[in-house]
């Protein structure tokens, strides 16, 4: 590959291992001194902004804990999009398997599908996890399927279910479970809800007000069980060559159509988990805006982290903190700004990956 | 140094003691090489032996760690092949960079300053056009170049670089997709520009094109120069091959006698349909025996693909396919795996490996499933390293470490990477397709000398092959194919590789009359000059015949074009009482012979040509 004068790139004989990791911080690094200087150029001070963001995110332990609220679903959905891409399969669908995740976890309030009064809490989260968790791998099976019987482009089908789901739980919201006409459903009652932080201010006393809540250890959870899918698993093994060349993975005797539904159904599970949590850890009822893009964002989560469910978990609480931060600097788009550039620093670093860059002198000539 | 200076003249290319050095790869090792003009140099070395790296550091792609390049007396170092062709310097690559719907001098002119702006194109199309006949370059100017064959479409390159004033023209193995009309002209070309006073560096790793075009030779091995600048005539083809491979090269390989023991794999009545969905194999029933190997012939595309894909349960069928007595026909792949069936796919990178992935990965691709690799659920990578390693050892793979991706490894390597997964899980039949392609006269010979052993063993092997001088040296019987039939099945006391020709072109062996004047009279010439002694040992045994091995490997990765066979047709005489340069140009030679004939000497190359000059 060659590009004009004065540069050109050289393919890099053997990628070190810490290169990933520096590149990914340069480019977030960057991405916070290109916002600085646009910043500046707006006319207010990059640094007091950014310290007022840092304070905002990171500033208490009231405000960490608003950062962990935000993470959490965008930890177990960039889990989920990290194993589907993993075998590249292209898993954009995880906003709606979100949804419907939700939707699975408030009909176990709303229908109700237990007597919530006398069940006991712990039996009624549990069943909200698993059918969250069903219901999100359920709306993975129908792209997997089509997918892996028809070869359906998955990109275009996930895509589409996004919106299916939203307007499917749209309709319930504005009808059947609406409250008093509201686009929401009423308050799940305490026995549906995830234990939060401020639960236990009676005992002490600092976590009054802090809205942290249990999910956070599912994504904890699921990042070490992906982990171990991932590096030590004889599935993962299996993922990561189908994903790296599909044709040898079916010529060494691996069922490529069964793991690609398999692969779905996990990403869709993490991802309807992650609907659950949200339902059932924070707004406690099914309403129309429970994800400012959760789905979305953890597909550029799952991206920055280079598919490492470790990395997952850091990048989920730096794209957690700006989001806190949006709410509190004005105008509000400027986290979304420093997403945005941050994600196309990174994507565009991965050419530091593969190659290696190197300034072109002038032809040196010695005459003899 | 030991070559003959020629008296007053500053070389075109000087490059002194270049040292390359690749992670884990020390790729020139202080290599000398010098061309003056008026001379062909040829660069002669196995795949992976050094000679495009050389030679892309002279282009300016690599720089070297240590050592001097001179251009016309001058010291140059470069960044980029564009300070290369400023220096007058071009290379024509094995893979054409032409847009396919643009015309000749379009092509030529891309990249360029000028034209600036507006194109009059009927001017550049003269001038391209006499540049051409200076150097008795036939082409149309106007053509596209989808219209062009592919030895046009090579001459398109070399205008490209002689346009831009290239006095010195690298070939990277430029005869290696070319048909044998088409290469001689290439170096009746050569030799004209040569004798113009260009410097040509000429990369190939086949001995007698070699010897047919070069003036002086430098031949590499693993880096090193084995000789430098030595002139030809010096030496004959033995030691030229020793030179490049660094041993006496056993041309005869030792092939037991031995009674084949139970049928293994028997196929009843197998038929399916190709990508297309097109009938690609009809009622195919064979069987293979213990310790036996099954040669399948036939021209690319008669259906042998095919076989192998339902064989290995890649491909749905109909009929009966027994392994071991149970059936495999329709069964996943993984089945037939299970029960011991090894597959050497014809596609290396594309199928045969997961090119990303380590040499680790590679290897446990078919059993990381069994213990020890296997543990539960884990797969134990400390165990999978350990056998990775064992294996890089044993089949002498040339790699870093067993964390080198796989993509890092040359043709060979990876060949050797992907025999030693198949053949240590202890098979009962391997499939074999196209084993030795694209390989050099080593890592063939190697290739070759394992499946012997695996048949010593008792393994049923079916090895399908273009080459049919592989299959003639290996197997214990040839079944011929032919638009997805068997049209005949030879054992060893009948081999014939004019009857065998003739079956892949569609002749049943019923047909195969001693009236038939053509055919018999070639049978003749065969018997007689060439294959005379090969029909009481069945293996190669003259240089002649290992020739042609060195020859098929490379043809073989051509394009097909027309359903042709790419096996020994870049057969030129490596003698010198032929010299190319009087093949006139204008005329086909295979003007006004039938179809059946013209495939013919494509699958026979030079031995049908010798009768037609007698």
């Amino acid at each position: 590959m060659k590009i004009p004068y004065p540069v050109f790139l050289k393919r890099h004989e053997d990628t070190p291992k810490w290169l990933p990791v520096v590149t990914s911080v340069a480019a977030v690094l960057l991405a916070f001194i290109i916002s600085g200087i646009i910043l500046a150029a707006t006319g207010a001070n990059p640094f007091k902004v950014y310290s007022y963001f840092f304070k905002a995110s990171f500033g208490s332990w009231g405000a960490f804990s608003d950062v962990i609220v935000k993470a959490t679903p965008l930890l177990l959905i960039g889990l989920g999009c990290a194993l589907a891409f993993k075998m590249r399969l292209w898993n954009i669908g995880a906003e709606g398997q979100f949804f419907v995740g939700a939707f699975m976890a408030s009909a176990v309030v709303m229908v109700p599908l237990v007597n919530l009064d006398t069940t006991p809490r712990w039996a009624i989260i549990s069943l909200m996890m698993v059918l969250g968790m069903a219901g999100g791998a359920l709306y993975g099976l129908i792209p997997g399927i089509l997918k892996a019987k028809l070869n359906i482009n998955e990109v275009i089908i996930t895509l589409m279910l996004n919106y299916i789901a939203v307007l499917w739980n749209n309709y319930w919201i504005f009808g059947a479970w609406s409250e008093a006409g509201f686009q929401m459903t009423k308050t799940f009652p305490r026995s549906a809800w995830l234990p939060r932080l401020a639960d236990y201010a009676a005992k002490v006393p600092a976590f009054s007000g802090m809205t942290a809540h249990a999910g956070i250890f599912f994504g904890i959870i699921a990042a070490i069980i992906i982990y171990q899918i991932i590096y030590r698993s004889k599935w993962g093994y299996k993922i990561t060559l189908i994903g790296d060349n599909p044709k040898a993975a079916r010529y060494a005797g691996i069922d490529i159509t069964r793991n690609t539904i398999l692969v779905f159904m996990v990403s869709g599970a993490l991802a309807g988990l992650a609907g659950m949590t949200e339902v059932s850890g924070v707004v406690h009822r099914l309403q129309e805006r429970i994800s400012t893009s959760y789905g979305f964002s953890g597909v550029i989560v799952a991206w920055l982290a280079k598919l490492n469910p470790f990395a997952v978990i850091v990048v989920s609480i730096l794209f957690g903190a700006l989001l806190v931060a949006s709410r509190e600097i004005q105008p509000s788009g400027i986290s979304f700004l420093i997403q945005g550039i941050t994600l196309f620093l990174v994507i565009s670093s991965d050419v530091l990956l593969k190659y290696e860059i190197k300034w072109v002198r002038p032809t040196q000539e010695t005459a003899q | 140094m030991t070559f003959t200076e020629t008296p007053n003249a500053v070389p075109a290319v000087e490059m002194q003691e270049i040292t390359l050095r690749f992670p884990g790869v020390l790729a020139n090792d202080r290599v000398n090489f010098t061309i003056y003009p008026g001379e062909i140099h040829a660069l002669l070395g196995e795949n992976g032996a050094g000679k495009s790296t050389l030679m892309n550091t002279l282009i300016g792609l690599y720089k070297p760690q240590s050592g001097e390049i001179r251009i016309h007396g001058k010291n140059v170092s470069f960044n980029s092949p564009k300070d290369a062709i400023a220096h007058g310097i071009g290379m024509v690559h094995q893979h054409f960079m032409l847009v396919e719907n643009q015309t000749v001098t379009e092509n030529i002119l891309i990249g360029l300053d000028t034209p600036r702006f507006t194109l009059n194109l009927k001017k550049y199309d003269q001038e391209i056009s006499e540049l051409a006949e200076q150097y008795g370059i036939h082409i149309d100017p106007t053509a596209k170049i989808w219209q062009l064959s592919v030895g046009e479409q090579q001459r398109v390159e070399i205008l490209k670089i002689l346009y831009r004033g290239a006095d010195i023209l690298i070939m990277d193995e430029p005869t290696a997709v070319l048909a044998p009309q088409e290469a001689d002209e290439l170096i009746a070309t050569l030799k004209g520009m040569a004798a113009q006073g260009k410097a040509i560096a000429f990369i190939s790793h086949k001995l007698a094109e070699v010897k047919q075009v070069a003036d002086k030779l430098t031949v590499l091995r693993r880096g090193r120069a084995t000789a430098e600048r030595v002139d030809l005539h010096d030496f004959t083809l033995e030691s030229l091959a020793s030179l490049m491979v660094g041993r006496e090269v056993i041309f005869n390989l030792h092939k037991c006698e031995q009674d084949p023991g139970r049928e293994v794999l028997r196929l009843e009545d197998v038929s399916a349909l190709n990508n297309k969905n097109l009938s690609a194999l009809r009622n195919i029933d064979l069987s293979l025996h213990e310790g036996e190997i099954l040669g399948i012939a036939g021209i690319a595309g008669n259906g042998q693909s095919e076989l192998v894909e339902v064989i290995t349960g890649l491909r749905e069928c109909t009929g009966k396919i027994w392994l071991d007595g149970k059936n495999i026909a329709n069964k996943p792949p993984g089945f037939s795996i299970s029960q011991g069936l090894a597959h050497i796919p014809e596609d290396r990178i594309g199928v045969g490996s997961a090119p990303n992935l380590s040499l680790t990965s590679n290897i446990i691709m078919k059993r990381y499933d069994q213990e020890p690799i296997s543990q539960k659920w884990q797969l134990d990578y400390l165990a999978a390293n350990a056998l990775a390693d064992s294996l890089k050892e044993e089949y002498d793979i040339q790699a870093p470490s067993v964390q080198t991706q796989a993509r890092k490894l040359s043709g060979g390597n990876l060949q050797k990477l992907i025999l030693a997964r198949e053949l240590s899980s202890t098979p009962h039949l391997i499939v074999a397709m196209q084993p030795t392609r694209g390989l050099d006269i080593g890592a063939i010979e190697g290739v070759r000398q394992l499946l012997l052993r695996q048949r010593e063993l008792g393994t049923s092997i079916l090895l399908v092959s273009e080459d049919l001088d592989e299959l003639l040296a290996l197997s214990d019987r040839i079944a011929v194919m032919y638009e997805g039939r068997l049209v005949g099945l030879l054992c060893s006391d009948q081999f014939d590789i004019t009857n065998i020709g003739l079956m892949m072109t569609g002749t049943l062996p019923q047909d195969l009359h001693p009236d038939q004047e053509t055919t018999r009279d070639l049978g003749a010439v065969y018997k007689e000059e060439t294959f005379g002694e090969r029909s009481s040992s069945s293996a190669p045994s003259s240089f002649d015949e290992v020739l042609d091995h060195v020859r098929d490997y490379d043809a073989s990765e051509e394009p097909l074009t027309g359903g042709l066979p790419p096996s020994a047709e870049e057969g030129e005489e490596p003698s010198d009482d032929s010299p190319s340069a009087d093949v006139p140009e204008e005329q086909d030679p295979y003007a006004g012979i039938s179809e059946k004939e013209r495939i013919l000497r494509k699958i026979l190359g030079e031995k049908f040509e010798k009768r037609g000059e007698e």
